[in-house]
């Protein structure tokens, strides 16, 4: 198990109620330093409600809650400040003399290749540069937690994989915990030492991801792994509506679990 | 039919390719505008309209030429800009104050907005008699006049650019450790912008279209009193100069706010039109 007892992150007994309905109940989690946790589950599930809590962002939520102060969070959509320069982006909130704030972001920027970007306006990049800025805003604020919702959701399919790869290398780098929170199930087995199923607002299963990095989704651990984490989401691969719902290789690569909604 | 289409539209390319010569859009665009006005001098030069009630180009051109050498058009305009400059410093001032308060608190907004509306469903040029029986027949009534319609459209602007900032935005800046100052400078302030800037460009229309009226009233200068004098001694051709005047002013200011909005919003892209 991980050192809990340096851990960014300790949940226990967490739940959250909007009026009467119970979007998460008794949820204990913990998360070990410098490990990769992923949250997968479908739509509605409350997966995005935990990440808002755990990154301080609801207040709402009764149980015992610890994390990290020294924290940043890459959000679904970039939210990049469309008035400030790229770089100006890159070091928001952060004080300081402004020669070297523009040094720091243009390290940052160089580590996710967009270094020639840094004096561009946010509403000239394309979605998949807007999102490498957000992870390079993250990471210069040097965090002990990096936070990830959904961070590529809403990429087109080649460049998510690239963006996977990318993050995958500066969480290893920088030794981050990282809690990343997602719906593609490939996505999670990428990236992850340990998923979290998340099912109508509990914990319903852990899976432990012994597979070797840089992984390989041809690997048979990949595979069977990959089957059982469909299975405790309700999705059989060899489903005949799911495959008639969509083309198998299109809802393998994409959003498998939006699949599993629509099947039920 | 189909020989038809085949032929104009080979010789439509053929002129592209031969760079035949094309009428530029600018001279295309005058062509009826100074029709008419060639229209309207030939119709007065004529007599088949009457100079008296409608003047002419070239007339109005004359008086344009003498009140000009006179010095009477530059002074008169002069005053008229240094009314509006001020009348609209105040309400524009007093407007962004505002629009600010309620904007960024809630109790601001309880306590100005309700007010506001109130006093904005006035006709407020329908107020000159009582602000001359407060405000004596000075410089004071005009400039407040125009203070006074200057400052709704900026309030509301800046009000309605305030509140119409996205949530998800705020959120960011939360989450990355803004407090509430930097949160107003970097992210509300500037996400208001546009609408503070649409709320400028109404507010100097209306500065003009106050002036027309104050300018009116018991003046002894500006060119609303030139119009006043010009229909004392029924001399078309100064009115007319000094609507042109008007005209010529609205475009310029119009034209200020514009450049000012290329530049402080250029990290725009928005649809520039088809």
């Amino acid at each position: 198990m991980p050192n809990l007892a340096s851990s960014g992150v300790a949940l226990r007994n967490v739940s959250r109620t909007f009026g009467t309905r119970r979007v998460l109940s008794d949820i204990d989690l913990e998360i070990g330093e410098g490990e990769f946790l992923v949250i997968v589950g479908a739509s509605g599930c409350g997966k995005s409600t935990l990440l808002k809590i755990i990154a301080g962002l609801d207040r709402g939520a009764e149980g015992e809650i610890r994390i990290e102060e020294n924290r940043s969070i890459v959000f679904q959509d970039s939210r990049l400040l469309p008035w400030k320069l790229v770089w100006e982006n890159v070091v928001l909130g952060l004080r300081g003399n402004r020669a070297e704030l523009r040094r720091r972001a243009l390290a940052a920027l160089d580590e996710v290749n967009l270094l020639a970007r840094a004096d561009a306006w946010p509403l000239t990049l394309s979605g998949g540069e807007a999102q490498r800025v957000a992870i390079a805003r993250a990471l210069v604020r040097t965090p002990k937690l990096l936070l990830l919702d959904e961070p590529f959701a809403a990429l087109d399919a080649l460049t998510r994989l690239k963006m996977q790869q990318q993050v995958a290398a500066l969480v290893e780098q920088h030794r981050l915990t990282t809690l990343f929170v997602t719906h593609d199930v490939d996505e999670a087995l990428l990236l992850a030492d340990r998923i979290l199923l998340v099912e109508a607002g509990r914990i319903a299963r852990t899976f432990d991801v012994g597979l070797n990095r840089p992984r390989n989704r041809a690997d048979a651990g990949f595979i069977s792994l990959r089957r059982e984490l469909l299975e405790g989401l309700g999705v059989s691969e060899e489903d005949g509506f799911a495959a008639a719902a969509q083309p198998p290789k299109q809802s393998r690569q994409t959003r498998p679990l939006e699949v599993a909604v629509a099947a039920e | 039919m189909s020989l038809a289409t085949v032929s104009t539209s080979s010789s439509a390319a053929d002129q592209s390719a031969a760079g035949t010569w094309q009428v530029p859009r600018f001279v295309r665009r005058l062509i009826v505008p100074v029709s008419l006005l060639v229209i309207w001098q030939v119709l007065a030069s004529y007599g088949i309209i009457n100079r008296r009630f409608s003047s002419s180009p070239v007339d109005i051109i004359a008086a344009l030429w003498k009140l000009a050498v006179n010095g009477q058009l530059f002074d008169s305009l002069w005053i008229s800009l240094v009314r509006a400059f001020l009348g609209l410093a105040l309400g524009g001032s007093l407007g962004l104050l505002a629009g600010l308060v309620a904007g960024l608190s809630r109790l601001g907004e309880d306590a100005l907005d309700s007010t506001i509306q109130a006093i904005r469903t006035l006709p407020f040029l329908g107020l000159v008699p009582l602000f001359i029986l407060w405000f004596g027949l000075g410089e004071t009534p005009r400039i407040l006049l125009v203070a006074l319609g200057t400052f709704f459209p900026i309030y509301l602007n800046v009000f309605k650019g305030i509140r119409g900032v996205e949530e998800r935005l705020i959120e960011l800046g939360r989450s990355y450790g803004l407090n509430r100052w930097e949160l107003i400078r970097d992210i509300i302030l500037p996400a208001a912008l546009p609408n503070a800037l649409v709320g400028l460009r109404y507010s100097l229309g209306i500065a003009w279209l106050v002036l027309v009226i104050a300018e009116q009233i018991n003046a002894t200068s500006g060119l609303g009193w030139l119009i006043i004098k010009a229909s004392e001694l029924a001399q078309t051709s100064v009115i007319m100069m000094v609507l042109a005047v008007y005209a010529l002013i609205g475009i310029l200011a119009d034209a200020i706010v514009r450049l000012i909005e290329t530049r402080a919003l250029r990290w725009q892209r928005s649809f520039q039109g088809a």
